[in-house]
């Protein structure tokens, strides 16, 4: 059985060969998660499978069995219920967006990253949020928010 | 601030004539109005246009209806700050919206850079009169003067120390806002012209009021409307330029359950699905065969122009500049330079591809979807319903990034016509394929430059020839385009391409020569294809002086251009260049300019050549920028390092060609834009020079750029790039 955000949710038999993206978007009405490419190149549509970043346009419904999906309307503060996640808090507080379109797929890349590296150096920021495109230049304070959310400072490259 | 020149009082004609925008179109089909086509919004604002912008509503906060689009620019928000200024409120207490097309006047579409540098006066102004209308409604409430009041925190303060707040003027929960005759008083003193007081917002760095919005994922853009009655459409669009549909074979998309329409629009040039969900929709399109043809043959597509035959038959439609005596020759030929450059197509690839929603009755149309130019959805969907323009109403959305691309949205125009063929809603999304091969793109450039300094380091003579597209007339209807193109030289294919120095035998030509692929604004137009062929070209004449690319520069820079000095001595600083130690395989370049005459630039770029892994990267980027007054630092400082990724990626990455008359690049596997782990390091100063007023910043500090980096890998290489995009092939080549 399939959970997303913690809910259990059942999945009509025809839609098994759906893309995860468009069961979120069109199914659920999850439409934080965004469509950009539709071939897993620009991570837009990143979402968490498992507690790892994944594209959810490259997953097909029939093949997530009993995976655990996290969208950007599921993250939640580990501590408190009432505040937001602390990267999107260094979203705010670093002004990251422009058009913000890309954002909510850096910032469940950005969360799976301090999942498993709770202080990442500039080049490991780079590597694993490589696969995020922004094409209105928000990497920078990207960078700067990850570092943030790290509780480090930011610094140089 | 001491710029007091009045709202700008152009006449519709005058300014048509002075954005090239087909006035000889005009007056050619004047006799046939009918046959006229949809227009672009280019009319600057003139007074009356704002009695609605600024309201104040009966809770006695501010609503703001803002005549900007946003995709990301934050112009919304300066304006909102300035609007915050007059009526000295606080960001809590006003409101910004988006307004639908019935909401206000036409307003100018927003492309150029123009939201903060056009309107911040104009929006200013209306602002300050609604604050003075208001003081001289507290007064009559009062019993006083208008004088006797003071100005306060959303409200006045009566002589006797009794507070007037704003909400108290709002009459039977009626929202306030100016009539006509409160544009009959002079345009009283703005706060915006001395912005000393504590409560001015000018110079503050406002975040977005949507941000927690966009980080939640709870930002709507045009792909996330939805209507419960709504249905779905798959289109099918031309796969390459000129072709017509002629046939579908729907095979096993016809008897599906779900299927509302199967619709084959000959005269639009489009196939769909609707159905009743999203799922069936989308599900069919490999089922279906559609056949396209080509009848009147593809051609005039290039995905590059050779100027040389041009230059041989000394064939240019324009002349930009033409004084002294080009033909003077070099003392010297060892001081001649002759160079090529070249850029190729380039296509936006904003993130968002680009959707919509439509409603259409017998009566009336409503349209949701993003667009730079609202007003001309609008009035081309009521052309091609047959429909009057107040029958149709656009509700704009937030755009995932628009850079030029979204003048129009041929989304909305398939939605409107499926929802009236279906008697429903219908959505119609585009998928990144769509717009790889159906938006309009950036067209090549090609560059011939002819230039001599004399022995101590000044340049004689500059001759630049080049050859591209029309860009702002790009999309002018085809039944048109000979007229335009007969006597409008395009200003946007010409942007920038007179260089800031000073010449004395100076000649300028171009062509501009209209292609089958569909061409129209891209971000800064010409203004960087242009800058990437003149700052490489000084770069040389300076490497034959034997002088510091800066100071050359400096040397050759006219009075009248100080504040582009002053940018250049300061990039210099932030960069350390004059004690700049590059390593082996290291080099720096510079490179300058003036965007639209008014915002100065200069770039400094370091890059690194690695041999072993065969890269080279950009490592840094240093910049300085001359907007005059800043509204909102932390914006202006995004649009900057925006304006260089866009320029480190146009260097390095992107290029469309073209096949058979089609795209070759179809997604970002093949048309690849900076990554994460690409990007530079960025250095940013913007020089505080508050007696200029805003000037645009959106497209400013992407001209210089690609030259900056070519200069730099000149440095580290003694290799000269001469067409973009490069990467270390091209370095690797012996010559």
């Amino acid at each position: 059985m399939l959970y997303i955000n913690d809910k259990q949710v059942e999945i009509p038999d025809e839609l098994s060969d759906t893309p995860l993206v468009q069961f979120l978007r069109d199914y659920l009405d999850l439409t934080g998660t965004k469509f950009g490419c539709g071939k897993g190149l620009c991570g837009a549509c990143t979402v968490h499978v498992n507690g790892s970043a994944a594209r959810s346009c490259q997953l097909v419904l029939k093949d997530l069995a009993t995976a655990r999906i996290t969208t950007i309307e599921g993250l939640k503060n580990p501590d408190r219920t009432d505040a937001l996640h602390p990267v999107q808090d260094a979203w705010i507080k670093e002004a990251v967006p422009q058009c913000g379109y890309c954002q909510p797929g850096q910032i469940m890349s950005a969360t799976a990253l301090l999942i498993e590296n709770p202080q990442p150096t500039d080049a490991e920021i780079s590597e694993a949020m490589s696969g995020n495109l922004c094409r209105c230049g928000t990497y920078p304070r990207i960078r700067k928010a990850i570092h943030t959310a790290a509780g480090g400072q930011a610094h140089d490259k | 601030m001491t710029n007091n020149k009045p709202l700008k009082q152009v006449s519709r004609r005058k300014f048509l004539v002075n954005t090239g925008w087909a006035a000889a179109g005009i007056t050619l089909l004047s006799s046939c109005q009918s046959l006229l086509p949809a227009f672009p919004s280019t009319s600057s604002p003139e007074l009356e246009d704002g009695l609605l912008w600024i309201q104040l509503m009966p809770s006695g906060e501010v609503q703001f209806l803002c005549p900007r689009m946003e995709m990301g620019q934050g112009a919304a928000v300066g304006l909102t700050q300035i609007v915050a200024t007059e009526l000295k409120v606080d960001q809590a207490h006003i409101q910004c919206q988006t307004p639908s097309t019935n909401d206000l006047p036409r307003f100018k579409l927003t492309v150029g850079s123009e939201s903060i540098a056009v309107f911040h006066r104009p929006v200013a102004i209306m602002a300050a009169r609604l604050r003075e209308y208001l003081r001289r409604e507290a007064a009559l409430k009062a019993d006083l003067h208008p004088s006797d009041l003071k100005h306060s925190n959303a409200g006045f303060i009566s002589p006797d120390g009794s507070v007037i707040s704003y909400e108290s003027l709002v009459i039977n929960t009626v929202p306030v806002i100016l009539g006509n005759k409160d544009l009959e008083t002079p345009a009283p003193a703005l706060y915006f012209d001395t912005p000393t007081s504590d409560t001015s917002q000018i110079g503050k760095k406002w975040k977005h009021p949507n941000i927690q919005a966009i980080v939640t994922g709870q930002m709507t853009y045009s792909r996330d409307v939805k209507f419960p009655d709504m249905a779905f459409a798959t289109v099918f669009h031309p796969p390459f330029f000129n072709a017509k549909l002629m046939d579908v074979n729907w095979g096993g998309a016809k008897d599906k359950p779900g299927i509302i329409n199967l619709i084959k629009d000959l005269e639009n040039n489009f196939a769909a699905i609707v159905a009743d969900n999203p799922f069936i929709a989308s599900s069919l399109r490999n089922d279906v065969e559609v056949l396209w043809q080509s009848p009147d043959g593809i051609k005039n597509v290039t995905s590059n122009f050779d100027i040389q035959a041009h230059i041989e038959t000394d064939d240019f439609e324009h002349e930009l500049i033409s004084k002294g005596n080009v033909d003077t020759p070099a003392t010297d030929s060892r001081n001649t330079i002759e160079s090529g450059y070249e850029t190729p197509v380039y296509t936006h690839a904003g993130l968002e591809p680009r959707s919509a929603v439509a409603s259409v009755s017998g009566t009336s149309a409503e349209i949701w979807c993003g667009s730079q130019d609202p007003f001309f959805v609008r009035d081309r969907v009521a052309r091609l319903l047959d429909f009057d323009e107040d029958q149709v109403v656009v509700h704009p959305q937030r755009m995932g990034g628009a850079f030029g691309g979204r003048v129009f949205c041929r989304a909305a125009e398939e939605a409107a016509i499926l929802s009236r063929k279906s008697g429903l809603p219908v959505r119609v999304q585009w998928s990144r394929e769509d717009e790889f091969q159906n938006s309009y793109f950036q067209p090549p450039f090609s560059h011939h430059i002819k230039a001599s300094v004399s022995h101590d380091g000044t340049i004689i003579n500059w001759q630049h020839d080049f050859l591209s597209a029309p860009i702002i007339t790009g999309q002018v209807p085809s039944n048109i385009a000979w007229a335009v193109d007969m006597f409008v030289a395009d200003k946007g294919t010409s942007r920038g391409a007179i260089s800031p120095y000073n010449i004395t035998n100076h000649r300028i030509r171009y062509s501009d020569i209209r292609q089958d692929i569909p061409v129209g604004a891209w971000r800064g137009l010409g203004s960087a294809p242009n800058n990437f062929a003149i700052e490489s070209a000084i770069d040389e004449l300076a490497e034959i002086s034997q002088k510091d690319p800066i100071q050359f520069r400096l040397q050759n820079l006219p009075a009248k251009n100080a504040r582009l000095a002053s940018v250049l001595r300061e990039v210099s600083t932030l960069s350390n260049w004059d004690s700049r130690a590059p390593a082996e395989n290291e080099g720096y370049g510079v490179a300058c300019s003036i965007y639209k005459n008014e915002t100065c630039v200069a770039i400094v770029a370091k890059i690194k050549i690695d041999h072993q892994t065969e890269d080279v990267t950009i490592s840094d980027i240093w910049c300085a920028q001359d907007n005059g007054t800043t509204i909102n630092p932390d914006l202006v400082e995004n649009q900057v390092v925006g304006n260089i990724i866009w320029g480190c990626s146009i260097t390095l990455k992107e290029r469309i060609n073209f096949e058979a008359g089609r795209s070759m690049q179809t997604n970002f596997d093949d048309y690849e834009i900076l990554r994460h782990n690409e990007c530079p390091n960025i250095h940013i100063k913007l020089l505080a020079t508050k007696d200029t007023p805003p000037l645009p910043v959106g497209e400013a500090a992407l001209a210089p750029v690609s030259a900056s980096i070519t200069n730099a890998v000149y440095a580290a290489t003694k290799r000269r790039i001469r067409q973009l995009p490069f990467d270390y092939d091209v370095l690797s080549i012996d010559t």
